[in-house]
């Protein structure tokens, strides 16, 4: 066995430089995913059957089918039926799908955010009259987003992990430069090695910087 | 003035209020005793349309709502008029002692908040908490809780304060700070106050008038003197006589 320590070390500048565009691609689809998982979560809890259930199908659609098979019937599939999603890019597509298969899982987080607010708490903005506007900007979204901050944030590093799968349809992000050293070199060990450090130290930090966050947010608890 | 008829509120089978009329004048002190579960706490929900009744006719100061046919804008205009101190005092956890306080006055009332700073620290002065202002609740003890409790009820500026059991989730030894404090509003008596307690003697004390519930009705009312030591009914004797 030989491990080629010159090229090794050699990879890591190339795949720093990608890093800002992998977390780009991540923060963009994370906040897609934000909006459209609450807007599934208002449709989810609508008084109308009909929304209702199509909020249901696509929850337990994008939540059931793994996130490879979502990628590739909007990428490849798609674009048969309809002409204009051929100008579609790699990467577009790749935010668009992280951003719905996340959507799914993160209106349940909502859901449970929701739903952990006390119901004292609510009575409570009743009884000094608070109307029903004032009592989400007041009490239930402060408390419910707390509650559901530290699941938002595995959110967001599975997100940022699922880019990855851009390499598949072509989109140059952090796994993908690493693929292309190493088929120019023959040394694929070393470049997924390399490649594999890197996404760690990335979501090591993320992770850090999250978990201050949290205490920041949490300061009341 | 407050006036309440025929008041009933049932959950699924269990007919909660069966009936109640009350009525009380301006600055009147009400206690209202009984049994566990029949009924006092759902009776001040209804007032404060915490719960909504299937029935009857409430009217605080001259605003008017009739139970089966109200609106969602009549309810809150309604619940302006009323505030509530809770058994478990659900202050706002996200907001400091401050801010509960003055939450009411300025989302509520659209009060400036320069204003409203000034009357929520007064507040909190009376409930003696001042050096707690910025905390947050869960820095706070039981009975400081329920002071905050108490100064965001009184921050509402209601007619008609409702007190729900305000001392049965604390320690012994800090139930006598906050009674202090319901006794000194009520000796105001710029108030109606109603307040379920289990503490009689506390409420023999400070009451005008005292009711007793059980079985979702008003079985008996009258004085402190009257109730306590000469009851009427067979059922308030025997549950005065339990707790001797």
């Amino acid at each position: 066995m030989r491990f080629d320590n010159e090229f090794f070390v050699s990879c890591f500048p190339k795949l720093v430089l990608k890093i800002p565009y992998t977390l780009w691609l991540g923060m963009i689809a994370f906040m897609a995913a934000f909006v459209l998982g609450l807007f599934l979560e208002i449709c989810y809890t609508s008084k109308n059957r009909v929304i209702r259930g199509l909020a249901g199908i696509y929850i337990s659609y994008f939540r059931s089918t793994p996130y490879i098979t979502q990628l590739f019937i909007f990428y490849f599939g798609l674009p048969q039926l309809f002409d204009f999603m051929k100008n579609v890019t790699g990467s577009t597509a790749l935010v668009i799908t992280i951003a719905m298969n996340s959507s799914a899982f993160i209106s349940e987080i909502i859901r449970g955010g929701l739903l952990s607010v006390d119901k004292g708490q609510k009575e409570a903005g009743l009884s000094i009259g608070l109307s029903p506007a004032a009592m989400y900007k007041e009490i239930i979204l402060p408390q419910a987003f707390v509650a559901a901050f530290p699941s938002l944030g595995n959110s967001f590093i599975t997100m940022i992990k699922n880019t990855a799968i851009g390499f598949t349809i072509g989109v140059v992000e952090l796994l993908s430069q690493a693929k292309m050293m190493g088929a120019s070199s023959l040394n694929f060990f070393e470049a997924y090695i390399a490649v594999g450090i890197v996404y760690w130290v990335v979501l090591v930090v993320i992770d850090r910087i999250l978990k201050l966050m949290e205490r920041r947010i949490c300061k009341y608890l | 003035m407050i006036k309440i008829q025929n008041l009933h509120k049932r959950f699924g089978d269990l007919q909660v209020l069966k009936g109640i009329d009350f009525a009380a004048e301006e600055g009147e002190v009400v206690a209202v005793i009984g049994p566990s579960g029949m009924g006092k706490s759902t009776f001040l929900r209804c007032i404060n349309f915490i719960e909504k009744p299937e029935k009857g006719i409430l009217e605080i100061d001259g605003i008017k709502v009739d139970a089966e046919v109200c609106t969602e804008k009549e309810i809150r205009n309604f619940r302006m008029k009323a505030s509530m101190v809770f058994q478990n005092y659900n202050i706002f956890k996200n907001k400091t002692v401050l801010q509960n306080v003055m939450l009411p006055m300025t989302s509520v009332q659209k009060m400036n908040r320069q204003e409203a700073q000034e009357k929520a620290l007064e507040y909190i002065h009376q409930v003696g908490l001042t050096d707690k202002v910025d905390e947050y609740p869960s820095r706070l003890s039981g009975g400081q809780q329920q002071r905050v409790g108490i100064a965001r009820a009184m921050a509402v500026d209601p007619i008609i304060m409702l007190f729900d059991e305000p001392t049965s989730s604390l320690d012994p030894e800090l139930v006598t700070g906050i009674l202090e404090i319901i006794r000194r509003l009520a000796k105001e008596h710029k108030r109606t106050m109603l307040i379920v307690t289990h503490e009689m003697r506390f409420a023999q004390e400070i009451a005008d008038r005292v009711l007793f519930m059980d079985n979702g009705v008003i079985l008996e009312e009258g004085t402190p003197e009257k109730l306590f030591l000469s009851p009427q009914n067979e059922r308030t004797k025997r549950f005065l006589e339990k707790l001797r």
